[in-house]
């Protein structure tokens, strides 16, 4: 095939370790028998932005050479499993980490193990009480931070009836204090956007070369193609800049 | 197949067709739709994503016309096909396709375009319409053979994907032949209605089915059955639990089948088809905000003067100018026909002295990777290698794009 690299060169994210937080937020109402769903019908717009987005980002990334983590959000795994199996290298070398607490168990007996096929699965002991469910979750989350080199979070559950359970807000900081670049979406609604519209001073700290016109931008555009394809390009660009410096694939 | 509509009219329907044609192009601009005269012995059935047959009071009258439709219909295979009567004093369709149902134009005006746009949606998984109704034997059976029924009446081409009852155990590992089983089925299914019954969700041939079919895009509509004693809300799939687009329908036991009410049946349908409708909207707005994204970095990106089917892109750089010539497709993955179309397209504008440096086919979805793109190119179409083009993914071409032109943007 002929190439036309010296226009438009293909991009190197060798090395770029992306942590990606959230999730599909919950529906606000519920009861959505047939009728219901088909008067107030919205479309699907929300999710299919966030799971297109998942899939579009994670297939550049992993194109690239770069790779994902993520916690095994039931609704984003099956999307990132399927990317890596599209752009597996070899065993020791998975585009895809996936990271889970031993607090939860496998839905499906062998489900770990089929993950293993194209994914890396980094089981995370859980807290040591049995029902310490956000402790677990808690060193879930330090275990991504420490892997990752670069930070990006769409979507998320709101966990209203929880307070203080929404869990991207917390690996925003973490990834905060990690100094990784950090990209925080919030044009696809969940706690991402509650996030960006509620805390004013959301953009300190995102270490992403972007202005901050350019991040104000980025979290609330709609379009997951327009999204994705940008993020991978800064994430290239920074790539290409940092050369030697640590925070980004050159640390390797 | 080509990705668009045919519209078959007799001739005295001519302006009343010309009506329709436009009210579908208002609606989506970018969906290519053919009109044919039904007396046309050339029209060819075959070569569309659906079909929109429109009939009066007269059709019948015509022998010839009623051995054509009867062909016609045998040989649509899975493009589905849409019967639309212009007068209220004819009933049904015609004797050939009277099992589908029909509807009105212009009362249906709005259920119509819907229902359009729905058979776009399906055919953007290219070589296959069909929409696969996943249900688990033991207590879906029923209902899945009422939704086939549903979706089969509306011009929809459905096929029950029955659980393997040896799989049904729950905690059971499925081996790597299973998992290649399920991959299979899935490669011909275009949409998925699931059953989510009580026992569907102890199943893990369908959970396996489900995750698979996530992970590969495969738009998939969750109908949560459950009878007057539980009335969950949530979908049984944790892959599926917080999708929003879901409906819930309490149903009632019959013989440890759980059966769909029979008035819930058009629903569904229209849930389906309002699912896959913005399926294609969202598709299309991809098209849309690239060419809004290239002007933004001051390229020009329009449709060929000449081809358009085809975008030309031209922008002045510092060195130099750079100019190219992209063929958006519509469909998720890269399509072989569409690609040669590209090709031949090159050729035809070389002869009139078009050059650009770079050629696109863009294509939207997942990323594939070079050796993927490489081996359907050697394998289908090999004069690409020749050309000087690439396959490129829209979002990877927003982001080279966005690389080379120095960064971000807003």
């Amino acid at each position: 095939m002929s190439k036309s690299s010296i226009h438009v060169p293909e991009l190197n994210l060798h090395g770029i370790r992306v942590w990606l937080s959230g999730a599909i937020p919950e529906p606000e109402g519920e009861t959505p028998d047939t009728q219901a769903v088909l008067e107030a019908w919205q479309g699907s717009e929300l999710e299919c932005g966030i799971l297109g987005f998942v899939q579009e980002f994670a297939s550049l990334v992993m194109k690239f050479g770069g790779q994902i983590i993520h916690g095994s959000h039931p609704s984003f795994t099956p999307i990132l499993l399927e990317c890596a199996r599209r752009h597996f290298r070899t065993e020791h070398e998975s585009p895809l980490t996936l990271c889970v607490s031993d607090y939860w168990p496998e839905e499906d007996a062998g489900e770990r193990e089929r993950w293993r096929q194209v994914a890396r699965v980094t089981v995370v002991r859980r807290a040591g009480t049995d029902d310490d469910r956000d402790a677990s979750l808690a060193l879930l989350r330090e275990s991504m931070a420490q892997d990752c080199n670069a930070f990006v979070a769409i979507g998320g559950r709101w966990w209203s009836a929880v307070p203080g359970r929404a869990g991207v807000p917390k690996e925003f900081e973490l990834a905060k204090k990690q100094k990784v670049p950090s990209f925080v979406l919030g044009g696809f609604g969940g706690v991402s956007q509650t996030y960006v519209t509620e805390n004013p001073r959301w953009l300190d700290g995102l270490e992403n070369g972007l202005s901050e016109e350019q991040n104000q931008q980025l979290s609330i555009n709609t379009n997951f193609v327009l999204t994705a394809g940008k993020i991978v390009s800064q994430l290239h660009l920074l790539n290409k800049r940092s050369g030697d410096s640590n925070t980004l694939g050159a640390s390797g | 197949m080509d990705f668009g509509l045919r519209l078959f009219y007799a001739p005295h329907n001519r302006i009343v067709a010309q009506e329709i044609v436009d009210a579908i192009e208002g609606d989506y601009p970018e969906l290519p739709v053919t009109a044919s005269q039904l007396d046309d012995s050339t029209s060819q059935p075959y070569d569309a994503s659906a079909l929109v047959l429109l009939f009066d009071r007269d059709f019948e009258g015509d022998p010839a016309r009623v051995d054509w439709l009867t062909k016609f219909d045998s040989s649509r295979t899975t493009t589905p096909l849409l019967p639309v009567a212009l007068d209220l004093s004819r009933g049904g369709p015609p004797d050939p396709i009277a099992k589908l149902k029909s509807r009105f134009w212009p009362t249906d005006r709005d259920e119509i375009l819907i229902s359009i746009a729905a058979c776009m949606g399906l055919a953007l998984r290219p070589g296959t319409n069909k929409v696969f109704v996943s249900y688990r034997a033991v207590d879906g059976t029923r209902s899945a053979e009422l939704v086939e029924q549903a979706l089969t009446g509306h011009g929809f081409v459905a096929w029950r994907d029955e659980s393997k009852t040896i799989y049904d155990a729950p905690n059971l590992a499925l081996g790597t032949d299973v998992q290649k089983e399920i991959e299979e089925n899935l490669s011909t299914a275009s949409a998925m209605v699931l059953l989510d019954t009580p026992r569907a969700g102890e199943s893990s041939w369908v959970r396996l089915e489900v995750e698979a079919a996530v992970g590969k895009m495969i738009p998939i509509l969750p109908i949560v059955l459950h009878d007057e004693s539980c009335d969950t809300q949530v979908c049984r799939f944790r892959t599926l639990q917080s999708l929003h687009r879901r409906a819930v329908v309490e149903s009632t036991y019959e013989a440890e089948q759980l059966v769909l009410p029979a008035a819930e049946l058009d629903d569904i349908v229209k849930l389906v088809e309002r699912y896959l409708q913005s399926v294609y909207r969202n598709r299309v707005l991809h098209l849309r905000e690239l060419e809004r994204f290239l002007h933004s970095k001051n390229w020009s990106f329009d449709r060929n003067q000449h081809l358009p089917h085809l975008h030309s892109g031209r922008v002045q750089q510092a060195t130099h100018a750079l100019s190219l010539l992209a063929c958006c497709s519509f469909e998720e993955q890269v399509f072989a026909p569409r690609v040669r179309a590209f090709v031949d397209g090159m050729s035809q504008l070389a002869k009139l002295k078009q050059m650009f440096n770079c050629n696109y086919y863009l294509y939207p979805g997942q990323t594939l990777r070079d050796q993927d793109l490489l081996e359907i190119m050697q394998k289908e179409v090999p004069e690409l290698i020749e050309a000087s083009a690439e396959v490129v993914s829209y979002n990877e071409a927003v982001a080279r794009i966005s690389a080379v032109s120095g960064g971000f943007g807003v």
